[in-house]
């Protein structure tokens, strides 16, 4: 092995990354698996009624998303304050501060109580983002709507704000 | 080519060879600090990556798995001056294709966090590619260097390679 070479360094650099990661990652307790796993769709609401005894974040569609919020479900809001402001899905908590959000949303759910998480649309990532944090504190069913307040509005669902 | 190697060694040779020396801490700094968040929580790294759309079958999770590790080596390599000239090169390879990804996310509107590790909830935009490309100037000038200064390994002159 020629040191000097920038090309086997780069090797060295790739073989210790490759090696070391992979031994570190099996040796963790939540050990990450190497390919993503997709979330559950839920595809019926008869699902949503599934006694929930471990975490567990779904996936939902916009009918699922309808359906729960004529339950009466909790929606929470994964924008910034700033949006939820200019327009929201009614009744749904936001807060940018995740203690705050916590305390507003125990007002009305207790952690084993099934709330929705949205953001702007399927590409905002903050509504998946916000709804792993939401599990580590302890909330155990969450569904998450993907199609977020772009799909809520292009589907004529009433609104709440400015 | 070579003599535009030589000339872009030449006007590196000006800058002070203890300059070299800052830059390169600086730089392996930043990749080393990136480094850890990703290192502590890999899935919330690999969701980042995700946000990207851009990634097939999966793959974010091998990602989110290897690179911060990476980044962790070829920081540390910089700042001990390790295989110096392998760490500059993967050091740009990386800068450029961070710049791409995030490229392609704001012209395809993703409000989305950048995931960089370097500040909590940045979000993607033209601040961060001029961050980068700021970097990868730094890491041109490294790699136009003349004399291994504080390089402990290996110690062959770089006109010997």
């Amino acid at each position: 092995m020629n040191f000097s070479s920038s090309l086997h360094q780069i090797y060295i650099y790739f073989a210790l990354s490759f090696v070391t990661s992979f031994v570190i990652n099996l040796s963790r307790t939540d050990t990450l698996p190497m390919i993503a796993e997709p979330l559950e769709i839920i595809d019926d609401i008869g699902q949503i009624n599934d006694k929930i005894s471990a975490p567990i974040l779904r996936e939902i569609s916009i009918d699922i998303a309808k359906d729960l919020f004529d339950q009466n479900i909790l929606f929470v809001d994964a924008r910034s304050e700033e949006y939820y402001i200019e327009g929201h899905i009614p009744k749904a908590v936001c807060n940018d501060n995740l203690d705050s959000l916590i305390t507003i949303m125990e007002e009305y759910i207790s952690v084993d109580n099934g709330f929705v998480v949205y953001c702007s649309d399927d590409d905002c990532g903050s509504s998946e983002e916000l709804a792993y944090s939401l599990q580590e504190q302890g909330f155990l069913n969450i569904y998450l709507f993907k199609g977020g307040w772009k799909q809520w509005v292009e589907n004529n669902l009433p609104v709440e704000g400015k | 080519m070579g003599r535009k190697q030589s000339t872009g060694r030449r006007q590196v040779n000006r800058i002070n060879q203890y300059l070299i020396v800052v830059i390169r801490v600086v730089l392996g700094s930043v990749f080393l600090w990136a480094s850890f968040e990703k290192i502590i929580d890999p899935a919330k790294f690999a969701r980042s990556i995700a946000n990207y759309h851009v990634i097939p079958f999966g793959l974010e999770n091998i990602i989110a798995i290897v690179l911060p590790w990476l980044e962790l080596f070829i920081g540390s390599g910089l700042i001990l001056g390790l295989m110096v000239d392998g760490s500059i090169i993967i050091t740009s390879v990386l800068l450029i294709l961070f710049n791409l990804m995030i490229a392609q996310a704001i012209l395809r509107g993703f409000n989305i966090e950048c995931g960089c590790g370097l500040k909590v909830g940045q979000l993607v935009g033209i601040e961060k590619i001029l961050e980068n490309f700021v970097y990868l100037g730094g890491a041109y000038i490294l790699y136009m260097r003349q004399m291994k200064i504080l390089e402990l390994f290996p110690k062959t002159n770089l006109s010997d390679n």
